[in-house]
């Protein structure tokens, strides 16, 4: 609203026990086009301050039983949340008693008789003023609300994300993991599952932006992750279905960089696959880092399908340790005077922690590292546990199969050279046997 | 970030400098916007030397800028990478997706 438009109307209240007086000023703002409301007197204004709600006081000094000056102080100490202009309109000509009137809180004095046009023109001005202070209470009511409801928003969504990225997964005895996002969302997404034969996948990925735009982008992740996990499909053919998904759902300039990695204990191997992530690492009991796989791919949901590359690595160990996955969050944590974690400073961190305790230290080297800075990127980091295991162990014995009527069953499944070259072995047998319904109990369990 | 633009042939130079970050969208849109209408301009080079950070935001931006110019018929290529604007690059591993010099 500029300073020239038009004055709004606006609701004047006239204070004066000279009943001439009132009728003047009344003339006046009513020709103007405003709303007048009068009273004889101070306690008469303090009333009809409260019944009416005027914008806007004129108010004269000596009157019977209240005189302006106390009545206009009365007004200021009542619960407001706008501000009303007191005109003092008073015969009272010395300069004390119009700095009186500015010190109990008055906007302006005009002395009577006040030229006709001179309180033509302050009364609009008042006006004008009082439409933009309209207009800016407006804008912050609007602003308000909108602040509201994108915190129920917030709440909602934080609820929703909260359950849907929860597994019993991420409750595995060999891991531990942490995401701290940078604002209520976090772009970044931890997973982790069994799948048929004890084979423990782990995912950590992580969205382009932040907030809840990164929080949504990694949001088809976790179930293509988790159903393709329990099937028994391999690595390179879950990354590439992460990819097509990713790919068809968004759009151009969002991508997830990730790394994906499924630790065989019972034939120690682990198998690896980054797009756009820091080095995934190996740390030995003592601290010594001994294998890196660094990105190898650009991140996921970049490339068409037909371009994209699943090719995973595969290392035996024969050693125990722990295997280390942090987001670029981790290693761009910046100090105060723009110093970088970096690798190597991560690498000194899990150096310097034992075997159990490296996701605190690696939480408190950035806490460190940040020096009370807000980061301003999201945060996540999974360590497993990766044990030589003397025997194998199942997790969980489940009954016994035999107890059943169809315990004598027995199949045959027979593939070729050209079927074994186009199709996941694990997934496909398991999709025939999952039929068997005394079976299912076990899905997941035994290979 | 300050993006100014030289173009010499068929090639226009985009010389960033600054941090290329997600606050750089609008900027660097209208950076090459009208470079994309011109039929003359066959190449787009993105100068990195005086970027002193990027974000996966910029990332973004880039991919953007590459699938609009591919649509022209026009290429996109990256020069001047140093440091961790280098390192950032590498670990997306956008040598796939850009010509990197």
């Amino acid at each position: 609203m500029s300073a020239n438009a038009q004055a709004k109307p606006i609701k004047i209240l006239v204070v004066d026990d000279t009943v001439t007086n009132i009728k003047q000023l009344e003339a006046v703002a009513r020709k103007l086009g405003h709303e007048v409301v009068t009273a004889m007197d101070g306690v008469e204004a303090i009333e009809k301050y409260q019944a009416e709600a005027p914008e806007l006081i004129i108010m004269d000094i000596m009157m019977p039983r209240m005189d302006g000056i106390e009545a206009a102080r009365r007004i200021r100490e009542l619960p407001c949340d706008r501000w009303v202009p007191i005109i003092f309109y008073s015969a009272l000509d010395s300069l004390s008693d119009i700095l009186r009137g500015f010190e109990i809180g008055g906007d302006d004095y005009m002395v009577k008789p006040a030229n006709l046009q001179v309180i033509r023109a302050k009364i609009n001005g008042y006006a004008r003023a009082l439409g933009m202070q309209e207009q800016s209470l407006h804008y912050a009511r609007e602003l308000a609300a909108w602040r509201d409801e994108a915190e129920e928003q917030n709440k909602l969504g934080q609820y929703i994300i909260g359950r849907l990225l929860d597994s019993k997964g991420l409750r595995d005895p060999m891991i531990q993991w942490r995401n701290t996002p940078a604002q209520s969302f976090s772009g970044d997404l931890v997973c982790a599952a069994r799948g048929p034969g004890e084979v423990l996948y782990v995912m950590l990925a992580d969205a382009a932006g932040h907030g809840l735009s990164a929080a949504l982008t990694a949001l088809p992740l976790t179930q293509v992750f988790h159903g393709m996990v329990f099937k028994g499909f391999p690595i390179h053919t879950i990354a590439e279905e992460l990819n097509s998904k990713l790919k068809a759902f968004l759009p151009i300039d969002r991508f997830v960089a990730a790394s994906l990695a499924a630790i065989d204990t019972r034939n120690q191997t682990i198998e690896i696959w980054n797009g756009g992530n820091p080095e995934v690492l190996f740390v030995d009991d003592d601290g010594q880092v001994t294998m890196r796989w660094p990105s190898r791919h650009p991140p996921l949901g970049i490339l068409p399908p037909e371009l994209f590359s699943g090719a995973t690595e595969v290392v035996n160990y024969a050693r125990p340790g722990e295997l280390v996955m942090v987001s670029d969050g981790i290693i761009e944590a910046e100090s105060p005077d723009g110093q970088r974690l970096n690798q190597a400073g991560l690498d000194a961190l899990l150096g310097q922690a034992p075997t159990g305790l490296r996701l605190a230290a690696i939480e408190d080297g950035v806490k460190r590292q940040l020096a009370g800075r807000l980061e301003h990127d999201d945060l996540s980091v999974l360590v497993v546990r990766v044990p030589i295991e003397r025997r194998r162990t199942l997790r969980a014995q489940p009954a016994a199969a035999t107890a059943h009527s169809l315990s004598e069953w027995r199949m045959e499944l027979r593939w070729g050279a050209d079927e074994l070259r186009g199709i996941d072995v694990v997934p496909a047998m398991l999709g025939f046997i999952g039929q068997i319904k005394p079976l299912q109990p076990h899905q997941g369990s035994c290979s | 970030m300050q993006i100014s633009e030289k173009i010499d042939g068929n090639t226009a130079r985009l010389s960033l400098e600054g941090r290329f970050d997600f606050h750089s969208h609008r900027d660097f849109r209208a950076s090459y916007d009208a470079l994309l209408g011109r039929a003359d301009i066959r190449d787009i080079l993105i100068d990195f030397a005086r970027v002193d950070y990027l974000d996966s935001s910029a990332l973004g931006m880039l991919l953007l800028l590459r699938e609009k110019a591919e649509a022209g018929g026009k290429k996109v290529r990256l020069t001047k990478l140093t440091g961790s604007v280098k390192q950032v690059l590498e670990i997306a591993n956008f040598g796939k997706l850009f010509a990197i010099e």
